[in-house]
């Protein structure tokens, strides 16, 4: 069941990118990874990560190719460096998201 | 007594039908899907389902094929079938010349045959590098086209001007030399601007299968 805490796209793609910059993977797996890193909090809708993935394709920040994984043809989706690149940025603006959210939140 | 269809195989066929105008884009991505839903029903299954419910359960997890087409980039859609109605237009419209030029210009016409002949060979050389770019033939191919054409424009542009310059000195009637090899020059013009669109990564976003891809706008080499 989708425990679904909702985010916004630029948290998703921050999420896909983060997940993509541990090594090749592949649709199905990313979202298992997603869910297990986040321990259940990020439960994606399945149908909506293949279009984030093409999307991110397109602004080049990752790249696919078709490799053999456990004897099977499988599309796999891995970083690019401008993918790298975002990533830090996009972690960077998130840490300070989150100090000042949590300093906000802390004095209530 | 009539077996109820397979989830995945009529969820799969939904989605083929729902991108049926984008053979592009559903060849790479209804494999993709499947082998999604496939590994998704592997789980349910491991997690005690039955095969059928395991099934059935995968296609709810990834929700409808409508809306999963609705999530796509459609747009694709019109750029490679507009670029392809395009380039078959200026490969259809390049041997009307060719013919034209044979059978209808009257020999006191024929100093303007290099010049029809020059336009014919610069709108099959764009449909035919259009047509390759669309469907992605390999690399080598394009560049090989792409070269050919770009050198073919140089020459033929140079030489247009200068016999359209010669002919109109001659005779006197500038007025339809000037609009001739006019016509022609925006012919190649138009071959350049259309090239440097088919070249941009917009224009071709999806890697498909066993071909070369594009990142960013340059051809893939990996």
């Amino acid at each position: 069941m989708s425990t679904s805490t909702p985010l916004v796209p630029g948290h998703v793609d921050a999420l896909l990118l983060a997940i993509v910059s541990r090594g090749p993977i592949h649709g199905y797996a990313i979202i298992e990874r997603l869910r297990s890193s986040s321990d259940g909090v990020f439960d994606l809708p399945e149908g909506t990560v293949y279009p984030a993935l093409y999307r991110l394709e397109r602004l080049g920040l990752v790249q696919s190719q078709e490799r053999s994984v456990d004897g099977r043809k499988r599309r796999v989706y891995s970083l690019t460096r401008t993918g790298r690149a975002a990533l830090q940025e996009r972690k960077r603006i998130w840490h300070r998201v989150a100090h000042g959210m949590s300093a906000v939140l802390g004095r209530t | 007594v009539t077996e109820s269809p397979d989830p995945i195989d009529a969820w799969i066929a939904e989605l083929r039908r729902q991108l049926r105008y984008d053979p592009f884009l559903a060849s790479r991505v209804l494999k993709e899907v499947a082998d999604h839903l496939s590994d998704a029903a592997s789980a349910e299954q491991r997690a005690g389902a039955s095969p059928q419910d395991a099934r059935r359960r995968a296609v709810g997890r990834f929700g409808s094929p409508e809306s999963f087409a609705a999530g796509l980039p459609r747009y694709e859609l019109t750029l490679r079938l507009a670029s392809l109605v395009v380039a078959t237009a200026t490969i259809v419209a390049a041997v009307f010349i060719v013919v034209a030029m044979l059978r209808l210009v009257p020999s006191s016409e024929s100093a303007t045959l290099p010049v029809w002949l020059v336009a014919a060979v610069s709108f099959l050389m764009y449909g035919a590098l259009t047509r390759l770019c669309v469907l992605r033939a390999s690399q080598g191919v394009v560049e090989s086209l792409m070269a050919l054409s770009s050198a073919f424009a140089a020459v033929s542009g140079v030489a247009i001007v200068g016999h359209s310059g010669y002919l109109g000195r001659v005779t006197g009637d500038w007025d339809y030399y000037v609009i001739m090899f006019g016509g022609v020059l925006i012919a190649h013009a138009l071959t350049v601007l259309l090239h440097l669109y088919c070249l941009k990564d917009e224009c071709l976003p999806v890697n498909l299968p066993g071909r070369p891809g594009r990142q960013n706008g340059r051809l893939d080499r990996s």
